[in-house]
């Protein structure tokens, strides 16, 4: 994998697997009506790590009711489904409660796509640093190598957040940023610290 | 046969409890990942997950 910093690019030759090929059916559908970008586990996969995962999250730009029935539409007649709600009203009532809805298969319930609408700044800041994962025609948006670090490591913190960090931060070592992640860091801190008095 | 394609040998340093054991997979698959193509290392990982997510699952 060549990571370019500099343009926020990485390209790669792998062997697409089921999974790179069931996200990428989906994401040509969701790109038509909304920006995406990919977030959490399914990165820390595509980039290599040998896990697999049930889920697949990604966040969305806010986007109006009318869009968002258009693509449920398309959803819909390309097989998927919304394992939330059928009614499409209701769906959207869950993304604009904060709340994230998933797509799975027809049939199926896992794996799926977790789609939310980013709620915090540090999460709207996610589409101003995507990095563009390019796999020969095709290609995929990912958050940055520095968010994906922070956020597993001090925002999620299992184990298995840990080894995904890990692994971004040791086959990338030399490119990453890591004044970024203290800066990820300290606001992430703070949000936490912030929410915990709210709950 | 397959020709297995190695551009270079390394190591997994053995851990001394569970965590560390698998934080050192973790960082000996990572300088895998870095040292091999593309190709070698992704169809090694794609073993594991496509044994997981069968190809049916496209056609639905």
């Amino acid at each position: 994998m060549e990571y370019n910093a500099e343009k926020r690019e990485i390209l790669t030759d792998k062997e697409l697997s089921n999974l790179d090929n069931l996200v990428l059916n989906f994401v040509k559908i969701l790109e038509k009506y909304a920006d995406y970008v990919i977030i959490s586990g399914y990165v820390s996969i595509l980039l290599g790590r040998t896990r697999i995962t049930e889920d697949v999250d990604l966040f969305i730009k806010k986007i109006s009711f009318n869009e968002f029935s258009k693509l449920y539409g398309e959803l819909k007649n390309g097989g998927f489904w919304c394992i939330n709600a059928d009614k499409v009203k209701e769906v959207f009532s869950f993304l604009e409660d904060g709340l994230a809805v998933r797509f799975a298969r027809i049939g199926e319930s896992v794996p799926n796509f977790e789609i939310k609408f980013p709620k915090r700044d540090v999460d709207k800041e996610t589409f101003n640093d995507f990095v563009i994962v390019k796999l020969g025609e095709e290609k995929l948006k990912i958050s940055s190598l520095e968010r994906q670090i922070a956020f597993k490591r001090y925002f999620l913190g299992s184990y298995k957040d840990e080894e995904d960090a890990l692994h971004i931060e040791k086959t990338f070592k030399d490119k990453i940023d890591y004044n970024e992640i203290e800066r990820l860091k300290k606001i992430i801190k703070n949000n936490k610290k912030n929410e915990k008095y709210q709950n | 046969m397959k020709n297995i394609k190695t551009e270079k040998r390394i190591f997994l340093k053995p851990g001394r409890n569970n965590k560390e054991e698998r934080l050192n997979f973790v960082k000996f698959w990572a300088e895998y990942v870095r040292t091999h193509s593309d190709k070698e290392w992704s169809r090694q990982q794609n073993v594991i997950i496509n044994s997981q997510i069968n190809k049916s699952i496209l056609q639905k």
